[in-house]
């Protein structure tokens, strides 16, 4: 898949990942490859900046917790984050359909 | 699992570790050191599970190590991904340059005063002592003639109120600007810290400051002209008062950019060391 295309949605990916639950982030990567049967390739150490950025803009809070001897950061999404993650949803379909219609676009009578 | 968290002894992750905080440490003008440690503390931890989820599936340590560290990806793409926006650093710096400014105003205001009434204190009783308009041919400033009335030595707050009454609005002015600048720094801080958006200072903000406020300082008074003996400009009060704020400003915004520098050289002069020791 194209490395920009996915990068632009990275954000909204992620958000859909966390909205079943706090994860870390091996595991928000690993839910993203699962979820997309292994289409999503990013690598995945560039994923962190999306937490990071998503967090500082409010959409993800985060806790350290300790395993294994070192420490590890949960992200879960806040209100902000579930209201985010709807709005996005919502523009992501009418952007889709509207791609959609255009590709199966049929031309009408009289035009070539 | 125990491992050694020295390269010369450590294992592969310990390298790409030491690797990515070094490269993330020469950044250290672009962005705090708080975010490269905890970007290096995550992405130990992604490493060490993704390795051993591999082991579990019956690869070698070795072999876990390596497809952990290809799918986590190369050190300069992980660190060019942490790059901040343009945007959000220019943002960050205007936010803070408000606090500047607001010092710089206030502390031109009052550095002029003071310089002015210093100097009015100082010089006034030579001009007034000497021979202004003597014969031509004087080359020296007369000694009063014998006989003559004293002249007082005026003191130093007999000179403040002159200089207050001469530059009132400028004086004004500057003053103003800056607790206007102050005030809108703490109601944008205030807000950002509220929504949880508070932005660090890129590292590099100091040595821009002092180049700033140097510049500012200078530029001022050769903006406005300066008379010191006669004739004072209205606004060289303050652009005397500019200068002097600006090259005393830089000077401590240029101590404090030695300072960060040196921290981080002494910091990490042991380059075997990881910066994250979580």
């Amino acid at each position: 898949m194209n490395r920009e295309r996915l990068k632009g949605n990275l954000d909204l990916l992620v958000l859909t990942v966390l909205a079943a639950g706090p994860a870390h982030g091996y595991a928000v990567i690993a839910g993203l490859r699962t979820r997309s049967g292994g289409t999503l390739d990013l690598p995945e150490g560039t994923v962190y900046p999306a937490l990071y950025r998503l967090e500082a803009a409010g959409l993800l809070s985060s806790t350290l917790s300790q395993v294994d001897g070192r420490k590890r950061r949960v992200y879960a999404l806040t209100g902000q984050g579930e209201a985010a993650l709807a709005t996005e949803r919502a523009e992501w379909s009418r952007f889709v359909g509207s791609v959609q219609a255009v590709l199966g676009w049929q031309p009408g009578p009289g035009i070539a | 699992m125990d491992r050694d968290m020295h390269t010369d002894g450590g294992d592969l992750i310990d390298v790409y570790l030491a690797d990515l905080s070094c490269r993330l440490a020469l950044r250290v003008l672009r962005s705090p050191a708080a975010v490269a440690v905890r970007i290096v503390a995550d992405a130990e931890d992604h490493l060490r599970e993704a390795a051993a989820a591999c082991v579990a599936e019956g690869w070698t340590e070795e072999e876990a190590q390596r497809a952990a560290i290809a799918a986590f990806g190369p050190v300069p793409a992980v660190v060019r991904a942490h790059r901040p926006p343009a945007v959000a650093v220019l943002t960050t710096l205007a936010t803070a340059a408000l606090p500047l400014l607001g010092i710089f105003g206030l502390a031109s205001a009052v550095m002029g005063v003071a310089l002015t009434a210093w100097a009015d204190h100082q010089i006034a009783p030579i001009v007034a002592g000497g021979t202004l308009g003597a014969a031509p041919g004087t080359t020296s400033i007369a000694r009063p003639s014998a006989g003559a009335a004293p002249v007082a030595a005026p003191s130093w707050l007999d000179g403040l109120w002159p200089v207050l009454a001469r530059s009132g609005p400028w004086l004004i002015a500057a003053a103003v600007i800056g607790m206007m600048a102050l005030a809108a720094h703490a109601v944008i801080r205030r807000r950002q810290r509220a929504g949880g958006r508070a932005v660090p200072l890129p590292g590099f903000a100091f040595p821009l400051a002092a180049a700033c406020t140097l510049f500012l300082g200078s530029a001022l008074p050769a903006a406005v002209r300066l008379h010191l003996l006669s004739g004072y400009f209205p606004g060289s009060v303050v652009a005397l008062g500019a200068f002097a704020a600006g090259a005393l400003l830089a000077l401590g915004y240029a101590l404090c950019s030695v300072a960060v520098l040196t921290r981080w050289a002494l910091r990490h002069a042991r380059t075997a060391q990881p910066v994250a020791t979580w």
